[in-house]
């Protein structure tokens, strides 16, 4: 049996076996973030209009004496 | 004789001279505004009227970075039922929306990225920014912002507790 089986595990270890994986790919995360940021910063300068529309007017009442 | 030509002279002079001086320099052509001032102009006048509707719950904020009508029955309304110079709420929405394309597209093009990218991002600050009634459009449905969870509301959250 094992005479039988030698030459057939001889054999296996003979064949090459190469693993392939995907590649990986690596995504420049922070530049994204960078752009992001640099988005953001540009709507919240064109917007600054919406904060000064919320910011209340102060009254122009004079406290009665 | 020599003294009556010198008097000419400097008569002829002052007359071609000082008329020559008198002339106002001639005025630049004025220089077309830039687009983002104009933008900026015209969406700040726009934006009360905005808010309005967002108060009243007629009109919403899209996951696209643009205003809608949360019903379409609201369009046929108008703006300022005193003053039909405003218009309808439609148009109103469409001439928003149409500047909001023209800022995305402006600020896509210095940043060196889409306007898609630049609408998405105003969208999440518009909901950052909404008030708890305010309505926003999440996958095609209309949710109030009360009931939309984002990252910074468990920030806010934490920080209410302490």
């Amino acid at each position: 049996m094992t005479r039988k089986l030698l030459p057939a595990v001889l054999l296996a270890a003979c064949v090459s076996h190469t693993v392939e994986s995907a590649p990986i790919e690596i995504k420049p995360i922070h530049i994204t973030m960078d752009i992001n940021l640099r988005v953001q910063r540009e709507l919240d300068e064109f917007f600054d209009f919406e904060e000064t529309a919320k910011t209340p007017a102060p009254s122009e009442e004079q406290p009665k004496e | 004789m020599n003294a009556n030509r010198h008097a000419v002279a400097a008569l002829l002079a002052a007359f071609l001279i000082v008329p020559a001086f008198a002339q106002e320099p001639p005025k630049p052509a004025p220089a077309p505004q830039d687009p983002r001032v104009e933008l900026k102009q015209r969406m700040g006048a726009r934006y009360p009227m905005l808010e309005q509707l967002r108060d009243a719950g007629k009109i919403g904020e899209t996951q696209l970075g643009e205003v809608k009508l949360v019903k379409a029955s609201h369009g046929s309304e108008q703006v300022d039922a005193k003053d039909a110079s405003k218009g309808t709420v439609t148009e109103l929405v469409d001439a928003e929306n149409k500047d909001r394309r023209a800022v995305y597209a402006l600020i896509a093009k210095q940043e060196k990225t889409t306007p898609a990218e630049v609408a998405k991002q105003n969208a999440m600050r518009n909901l950052e920014k909404a008030k708890p009634d305010h309505w926003i459009e999440v996958k095609g449905q209309w949710v109030q912002r009360k009931s939309v969870r984002i990252g910074n509301d468990k920030k806010d959250e934490k920080s209410d507790k302490q």
